[in-house]
């Protein structure tokens, strides 16, 4: 039996008042909305129109509010019951954009189907392998998966988006200022006012934005050009179609997204537990169902592949509540919401310092939660060179990618990612270095 | 939710001289950006781009206020004009350098015969931007020259020039650089716009042997004039500048099966220019990347010409 802990305003069986409820739903679904941005790049680069833009937004909300509510039931083998949310993240971006390149959204449609399925064919199997995954190895793959969020939050924070451009001091000065504010609630906040600390933030950092002109006027144009209703359901758009030579890639960043969202469910147990010991596989298993359901409702509907988001764990754990009404509300929310391009279209045009704000303030989080996983765990010189050798080499896949440009094909798969890396690498390890543990 | 807003109300009021000295650094650090410049900055993606063209186009309002004494505010050591990454360069109309911080002894030397490593003739390309008669045209030349940092050897340099016309009536080439810029799709457009203009005002033979002269290179940062005829044959190359061969872009598909030459005629069937995109590998023939191009359709003495440029965007930099 969990035991809720003492910082949590609403536990997860809490029932929130409607106001509280809504509020901490918004507070979600703007993180959820952070990468929006991700399905309008996509589309506008195969030269889609307008309108194919808006409908794929649409879209992809209405398959992550789905996904989101269905991972916090707890319904047979399907849902963790965590506030867990979903967003259309960098981890499938390239692949769906490959596919979208060959085959236009029909290919990119298929492909993300597959990857649903090929996550729940995973998360199926995932509990006969616990044994894989000691409590040192959860943390690590709870801290990778928060050292991923890193280069997008510092380079939104500094405002930079392609290499070589300056530092923005104005950019900076206001994800500062907005970070102090979220941090400003959340360490002398009293009360239920830490509920609201990215909320506070987000409204402080938008509120700076536009009045420093951070945030465009051509974006406002284009919001306020937006109807206020309209049905994202193109007629023509649900031809769905297969590629082969895409499957590799489609299967790497399936399993990648698995692993990432086997780490945000253990960060939601260790949130929701104060006497968490190890990893629930089963509930694990169910939450990876719900996360390829999305995934594959995403396909069917013709969104953009989404995954779990680190930054909504993250944040659940920084406001102290995780009460899974909220994962309902923001879930409802983001579905209502996907109706009105007016509205998604402010959410998506969220400036580039309060998201690098957000992300640096969610993921501080994150990065201790895995740490205090893998101490929790105790330390003996098995486990440290299990950790420290694949800590070595993932971040070296990250610091200096330029030594792996040779890796072979077949290999590549295993160079894909950091996160990916440093599970294989503390996983192999692990078996290796147990040779003989109980004679020692 | 109002305990919520005191509580924030008063903590803010404990803090006020904290917030003072935060708005008087919020003020330090806000730039304002004149209306005509913002206008040219939204052709621009990148940041360094834009941070270069308000550097330049600062420093030219200077010279149209106060004519060369603003050579003196240049030099000032602590001033903003004062760069690690670039300096201000000045010419005038005929090819004089008047200002230049780094190599002193150029001042005074009449330099519009000078060319590049590769033979660019590189004031000339600056000084043809005062030919504009926009009293305050602008442009950007690309051409290789030394690092200041590096002394061993010349490097892409791309600067923005700008025309500024000083009170007592002469005209002068403001400009700065950066070295191996990203590429922006204006950059493309200029270059080849220039060509198919060069083409349309000289004829095909003489525009050829120009465009295929080094001396009068229209490339930038790696990337080069194609041209095409009518039936997707390629008369002028980067690959064989010397010879034709029977290639033809109208048989060629790009990674994903797309006939991209093809498809760009039929859409310039109505329009004499477009942006279109394809997948083609980048650095190994299994990384595959998008590709930008941007095609020119020129009429002359009825023949039907294609010129274009293509280069592979930038990716985010949180972008693995």
């Amino acid at each position: 039996m969990a035991k809720k802990p003492a910082n949590l305003i609403y536990g997860l069986d809490d029932q929130p008042p409607f106001l509280t409820l809504l509020l901490l739903g918004i507070q979600h679904i703007f993180l959820m909305s952070s990468t929006l941005v991700l399905p309008v790049v996509l589309v506008s680069e195969i030269g889609g129109t307008f309108t194919q833009i808006s409908s794929v937004v649409a879209l992809t909300m209405i398959a992550c509010g789905l996904g989101t509510i269905v991972q916090a039931m707890r319904w047979g083998i399907i849902g963790s019951g965590y506030v867990c949310p979903n967003l259309c993240g960098p981890n499938f971006f390239l692949a769906s954009m490959d596919a979208a390149w060959i085959g236009g959204l029909p290919l990119m449609r298929g492909m993300t189907i597959v990857a649903g399925i090929v996550e729940a064919l995973f998360s199926r199997f995932v509990h006969k392998i616990k044994f894989l995954f000691p409590p040192e190895i959860t943390g690590l793959v709870v801290l990778m998966v928060a050292m991923g969020l890193i280069p997008l939050g510092v380079s939104k924070f500094v405002g930079i988006n392609y290499p070589g451009e300056p530092i923005q001091a104005l950019n900076v000065l206001v994800a500062l200022l907005t970070l102090l504010v979220m941090i400003g609630v959340n360490v002398w906040g009293r009360g239920k006012i830490k509920l609201y600390s990215v909320l506070f933030g987000m409204v402080a950092g938008y509120l700076l934005s536009y009045f420093t002109g951070l945030i465009s006027p051509e974006q406002f144009q284009q919001v306020i050009k937006s109807p206020y209703l309209a049905n994202p359901f193109l007629v023509s758009a649900f031809a769905v179609t297969f590629n082969w030579a895409l499957l590799p890639v489609f299967l790497i960043v399936s399993i990648t997204g698995a692993l990432k969202s086997f780490g945000n469910l253990i960060m939601c147990e260790k949130v929701n537990d104060d006497e968490w010991k190890e990893p629930d596989m089963k509930r694990i298993s169910n939450g990876l169902t719900a996360d390829s359901i999305c995934v594959t409702v995403s396909g069917l509907l013709g969104g953009v592949a989404s995954d779990t988001s680190a930054s909504n764990v993250a944040l659940s754990s920084a406001s102290g509540a995780t009460s899974r009404v909220i994962g309902y509300m923001a879930g409802l929310l983001f579905i209502v919401l996907a109706f009105s391009p007016k509205v998604s279209g402010l959410l998506s045009v969220m400036p580039m310092p309060v998201m690098g704000a957000i992300l640096i303030f969610v993921t501080s989080f994150m990065i201790v939660s895995g740490i205090q996983i893998m101490i929790g765990a105790g330390m003996n010189i098995r486990k440290t060179f299990v950790l420290g050798i694949s800590v070595i080499f993932a971040l070296s896949l990250d610091m200096i990618p330029i030594i792996y440009a040779s890796v072979p094909y077949y290999l590549q798969p295993l160079f894909s990612s950091s996160l990916t890396l440093c599970t294989v690498l503390a996983v192999i390890l692990n078996q290796l270095l147990r040779i003989g543990e109980k004679f020692s | 939710m109002i305990a919520a807003a005191s509580w924030f109300v008063y903590n803010v009021s404990q803090m006020k001289n904290q917030l003072t000295f935060g708005l008087i650094i919020f003020l330090l650090f806000s730039t304002t950006v004149r209306a005509d410049v913002r206008e040219k900055l939204s052709q621009y993606v990148y940041e360094d781009t834009k941070e270069l063209v308000v550097f330049v186009e600062d420093a030219a309002a200077l010279i149209e206020r106060d004519g060369i004494k603003a050579f003196t505010e240049y030099d000032q050591p602590s001033s903003r004009w004062h760069s690690d990454l670039y300096y201000l360069f000045v010419y005038d109309l005929d090819g004089n350098c008047v200002y230049h911080p780094i190599e002193k002894e150029l001042v005074g030397m009449n330099l519009l015969n000078f060319k590049d490593i590769d033979g660019r003739p590189v004031i000339r390309l600056i000084t043809d931007i005062g030919k504009n008669p926009l009293p305050d045209a602008s442009g950007w030349a690309f051409y290789k020259w030394e690092v200041p940092w590096l002394a061993s050897f010349p490097q892409w340099k791309s600067s923005y020039v700008r025309k500024a016309i000083a009170p007592d009536g002469k005209i002068y080439l403001i400009g700065s650089g950066l070295y191996n810029m990203k590429i922006e799709k204006s950059f493309v457009e200029q270059q080849v716009n220039k060509a198919a203009e060069m083409l349309l005002a000289e004829g095909k033979y003489k525009a050829f042997s120009s465009l295929k002269d080094p001396f009068l290179n229209y490339d930038i940062l790696d990337s080069y004039i194609t041209v095409i005829n009518s039936q997707g044959e390629i008369e002028i190359s980067a690959n064989f500048p010397s010879i034709k061969l029977h290639h033809n872009i109208f048989n060629l598909v790009d990674k994903a099966g797309r006939n991209v030459g093809q498809e760009a005629a039929r859409n310039l069937q109505d329009k004499d220019r477009l942006w279109t995109s394809y997948l083609w590998p980048k650095d190994s023939p299994a990384h595959l990347s998008r590709k930008l191009a941007y095609i020119r359709k020129v009429q002359i003495e009825h023949e039907t010409f294609y010129i274009l440029m293509d280069f592979f965007p930038a990716l985010p930099i949180w972008m693995k």
